[in-house]
């Protein structure tokens, strides 16, 4: 078997793993197994890597030196003409030599790659001069697998090969989660059992965690499945059924950001294809917003005292008493504007900047959450910017705004399903990604973190010319 | 290639199955510590002798698993070794400065006569959440840490 293969049958488990992955007799019964799984595939995708380079048979006299240039010098001087680089592109790829052809235009790896692997160094700068230099590790560590990963779906995607497969089996594993939230919050297939001092809604986690990272998850793969409709017109009914139910995982799940990130993507989404669409879908969004508010009683509640809590001037209530960490985080972004405080480390800060938090804004003391240790901010763009200072923040912008700029260009009318795919996609995800970081941790979450970056590098694998 | 085998099989224990193994023995362990917290001496000390033997092979992952190191410390409590918990505490500090953390040190410093010290523990843990100061069980002291917090 090639090694390519066996690296996407690795990719493709991993999708259908990480969020599936569960300890229901562990205290951390959701994050702890979906790390766990990811260390497992990165482990399997470096070991196939580096077995494949420790078996690869020497024919240096036969082949040319490996990469894009070397390709070309296997032609002599005068020949080296875009036409016959591709055709011998085509004899290397028949051969075995060099895998599936690569699609016109710079290379995926050339274009993505870089952006991801100057963050990372900038992650590793941060963690040498972080306040807990040993956090700060796991946390590069984190960061060196998601690049792995991201690394290998992009190579593996390349030329569109497995084009189904790798968007349609994460979908599989998303449309299962979201049929299990509906269940739960149904009160019709309790999984992990219940407890009676805990409020329902909140034990309604399907595989993923908490209904606020479900909600995460889902409004990431209900946008991928409304993008594959757009582009993928012979399965067009399929992805829409499966979008139909990931959008009702995620009304189910009440989470308000995640809903308004997917609302926002749809509207990038229809952008792409006229503004007319789009102010149309901005329209209907507003209005299916309303109906849904006044129809589904938990969401009408949650209306009623939203709008109480702004009357009344309880801010920290309306943003679910969440001022403290975003206090706390904007505290040691300027302490430490350059750097941040380390990756990994708000959790292991939070409790000396909280205090000082609570001497300068008093209020925060009336918190019900004021004895609430919390490891993430809650919100990434200021989790960034605490974490890993202004140049941190700067490249984590970079990052999502190389993803939407694979969308910038005219149509996609005359492409086939995979660019066409990655053209729908990359704004719109990217506009989420923006959004749902506002209040909630993608990045921190290593389920919604993985579909995103999984995704990201579809794109990036199969961006069109 | 066997080497490249081996070394595949030793990160995926080291990285996979031990923390998702230590994880579940933590949890049972810390509950089985929960239980014995209002039984009798004989009976604190069999929790923490299987906690301590239980979580024998976990030792690794201390740097990482703030949960370990307050299991040991709870457990070396139990064992009538406070020095040996307030280390345990500090390592578990090193990875999360959670104020249960800072009480349950400030517990172990009591017990090992260091009672400055244990209000230090305490004001940290009480001045991040007031209710902690109700799990202090002598009046005197807490008055003490009331009275450090308001300064």
């Amino acid at each position: 078997m090639k090694t390519s293969s066996l690296i996407l049958a690795v990719v493709l488990l991993g999708t259908i793993c990480i969020p599936l992955a569960v300890l229901p007799q562990g205290f951390d019964a959701f994050r702890l197994p979906k790390v766990a799984t990811l260390r497992a595939e990165v482990i399997l995708i470096a070991a196939i890597f580096v077995g494949a380079l420790v078996l690869r048979p020497r024919r240096d006299d036969e082949r040319p030196p490996a990469g894009r240039r070397g390709r070309q010098h296997w032609l002599p001087k005068a020949e080296r003409t875009p036409l016959a680089i591709s055709a011998v592109r085509a004899q290397t790829s028949a051969a075995g030599h060099a895998g599936p052809p690569e699609a016109p235009g710079r290379s995926p790896l050339v274009a993505a790659v870089p952006v991801a692997c100057v963050a990372l160094a900038w992650m590793a700068i941060a963690t040498l001069v972080s306040t807990n230099p040993a956090v700060s590790s796991w946390r590069l560590a984190a960061g060196v697998s998601t690049l792995i990963v991201f690394i290998a779906t992009l190579r593996v995607a390349v030329g569109g090969r497995a084009y189904l497969a790798l968007v349609a089996l994460p979908l599989l594993a998303a449309a299962f989660n979201a049929a299990v939230v509906i269940l739960q919050e149904l009160n019709v297939w309790m999984p992990f059992g219940t407890r009676p001092d805990v409020r329902h809604h909140l034990q309604c986690t399907a595989f993923i965690g908490n209904p606020n990272e479900v909600g995460s998850y889902l409004a990431v793969a209900a946008l991928v499945c409304m993008a594959a409709a757009f582009a993928d017109a012979a399965r067009r009914r399929w992805f829409a059924a499966g979008a139909a139910l990931l959008v009702a995982g995620l009304v189910a799940s009440q989470t308000l950001t995640a809903f308004a990130a997917f609302i926002a993507g749809m509207i990038a989404l229809f952008a792409l294809v006229s503004w007319k669409h789009a102010l149309r879908v901005a329209l209907i969004a507003g209005l299916a917003a309303i109906v849904l508010v006044a129809t589904v009683a938990p969401l009408r509640q949650r209306a009623g005292q939203m709008a109480k809590q702004l009357r009344t001037g309880r801010y920290n209530a309306f943003m679910t008493d969440r001022l403290t960490p975003f206090a706390a985080a904007s505290l040691m972004a300027i302490d430490r504007p350059l750097t941040g405080v380390g990756p990994g480390t708000f959790g292991w800060n939070y409790h000396p900047y909280k205090l000082r938090a609570e001497e300068r804004f008093p209020d925060l003391r009336k918190a019900w959450s004021r004895g609430v240790n919390f490891g993430v901010v809650h919100n990434d763009h200021l989790q960034v910017l605490a974490e890993g200072g202004a140049v941190g923040y700067a490249l984590f912008l970079a990052c999502i705004a190389t993803l939407g700029a694979i969308s910038l260009r005219r149509g996609a009318a005359d492409l086939p399903p995979p660019q066409r795919f990655a053209f729908f996609l990359a704004l719109p995800l990217a506009v989420l990604w923006l959004v749902l970081s506002l209040a909630q941790f993608p990045l921190e979450t290593v389920v919604v973190r993985m579909l995103i970056v999984h995704f990201a590098a579809l794109c990036a694998a199969w961006r069109p010319s | 290639m066997l080497l490249l085998a081996a070394a595949a099989a030793v990160s995926l224990r080291y990285a996979t199955y031990l923390p998702v193994v230590c994880e579940a023995r933590v949890t049972h362990a810390l509950r089985a510590l929960t239980d014995a917290a209002d039984g009798s001496a004989a009976v604190q000390v069999a929790a923490a002798r299987a906690a301590q033997s239980s979580l024998s092979a976990c030792d690794c992952l201390a740097g990482s698993d703030f949960k370990l190191m307050y299991v040991r410390g709870t457990a070396l409590r139990y064992l009538g070794d406070p020095a040996g918990a307030i280390d345990a505490y500090h390592r578990a500090l090193a990875v999360h400065r959670r104020p249960e953390l800072y009480l349950a040190l400030g517990l172990a410093q009591l017990e090992a006569l260091d009672r400055s010290a244990a209000i230090d523990s305490f004001a940290a843990a009480g001045a991040f959440d007031p209710a902690q100061l109700e799990r202090i069980p002598y009046d005197d002291v807490r008055a003490e840490v009331e009275q450090r917090i308001d300064q």
